[in-house]
């Protein structure tokens, strides 16, 4: 039993080790070659907690093999776009200019269901709006909309406001994050006097963001419980 | 590239654990196979003094192997051949005349393990 723990343990942190080195983009957006390895570490990650007469090297080499062959091939396909279109296909053009490119729906073997379900996460009924429209390498499809039914966006209405950051969390659950201070130009002292100004203390704090022209939004923690 | 560049030693540093594992269980299992083939000849010429003297020097070697090839090899493999080895000490006292064929049994053994190890076409595929 205490074999099999012990094994849990390491074979965690070794998937952990595993997924960190294959990247972010394994988890937001598998290509073919990333799925086939997702699958296979899981599978394999299995054997040596399933079966305690495996040595558990056995178990560490495939999966080790397995994503540091992923890696590399996914380093080989950056330098050279042929491989790439081996191992990840290329996009495909779907519809162009309201038409659907039905020959190429065959080869996806993509049924309109699965394209008008595409469409209306887009808010999109009518393939007519659709200007182009693309399945990618990971097997989404991206939409670009004619131009009348296109969102009006700050330019077209001329609105010209300073573009500046988004909020940064200052304080997450008590806790202040000094790496985020210097974001927007402040330092522990200013958050500090602010805290004091309202009579509170940085434990009693849930949540404080503060954007680059230092307006703020305090969430005081619920003690009521 | 600096991931490509880690994957590339984790693949060299994994590929010389398996060369060097490989040629580590070749030596350990050649050194048995070499007491177990010196106990037959002794078994043949029934030199008494020599046959137990082997048949230790097999166990003892063999209790020192087991640790290292447990990390290794499956332990279903390992079990026949620590149950040969158990079976020769103890007959070198009582049953000396089945012993020729458990000492054949356990070289037989130790080769397979040498086989299933190296990567022959038939292993592979």
């Amino acid at each position: 039993m205490i074999i099999i723990f012990i094994r849990a343990i390491v074979l965690y942190a070794l998937i952990i080790f595993s997924i960190r080195l294959m990247g972010k983009r394994q988890i937001g957006q598998l290509q073919p070659s990333e799925l086939v390895i997702t699958i296979l570490v899981s599978n394999i990650a299995t054997l040596p907690l399933e079966d305690p007469s495996l040595p558990m090297i056995l178990g560490f080499v495939p999966i080790l093999v397995l994503v540091c062959l992923d890696v590399i091939m996914s380093g080989v396909t950056l330098k050279f776009r042929k491989i790439r279109r081996y191992t990840s296909g290329s996009p495909k053009v779907i519809i162009q200019n309201g038409i659907l490119n039905q020959q190429e729906l065959k080869i996806l073997r993509f049924s309109i269901d699965d394209i008008m379900e595409s469409l209306h996460s887009y808010n999109i009924f009518d393939i007519s709006e659709v200007q182009y429209a693309v399945v990618e390498t990971t097997g989404q499809i991206s939409v670009y909309q004619k131009f009348p039914y296109q969102n009006v966006i700050n330019k077209d209405l001329n609105i010209h406001e300073k573009t500046q950051d988004p909020p940064y969390i200052i304080i997450d659950d008590g806790q202040l994050i000094t790496n985020a201070l210097s974001n927007v130009n402040i330092n522990e002292k200013w958050v500090l006097s602010l805290l004091k100004e309202k009579g509170l203390t940085v434990k009693d704090i849930f949540l404080l963001t503060v954007s680059p022209d230092k307006t703020y939004n305090i969430i005081k923690k619920d003690r009521s419980k | 590239m600096k991931r490509v560049k880690v994957c590339i030693f984790i693949l060299v540093i994994l590929v010389s654990i398996s060369i060097t594992s490989l040629l580590i269980i070749n030596y350990k299992c050649d050194n048995l196979i070499r007491t177990a083939v010196e106990l037959n000849i002794n078994i043949n010429e029934n030199d008494s003094a020599n046959i137990s003297k082997n048949a230790t020097k097999l166990k003892s070697l063999w209790n020192d192997d087991i640790k290292f090839l447990l990390c290794l090899i499956r332990e279903e493999k390992l079990y026949s051949i620590d149950e040969s080895i158990a079976k020769i000490s103890s007959m070198t006292e009582n049953n000396i005349e089945e012993l020729p064929v458990e000492v054949s049994t356990l070289i037989y053994q130790l080769e397979m393990i040498k086989k299933t190890e190296i990567p022959y076409y038939f292993n592979i595929f």
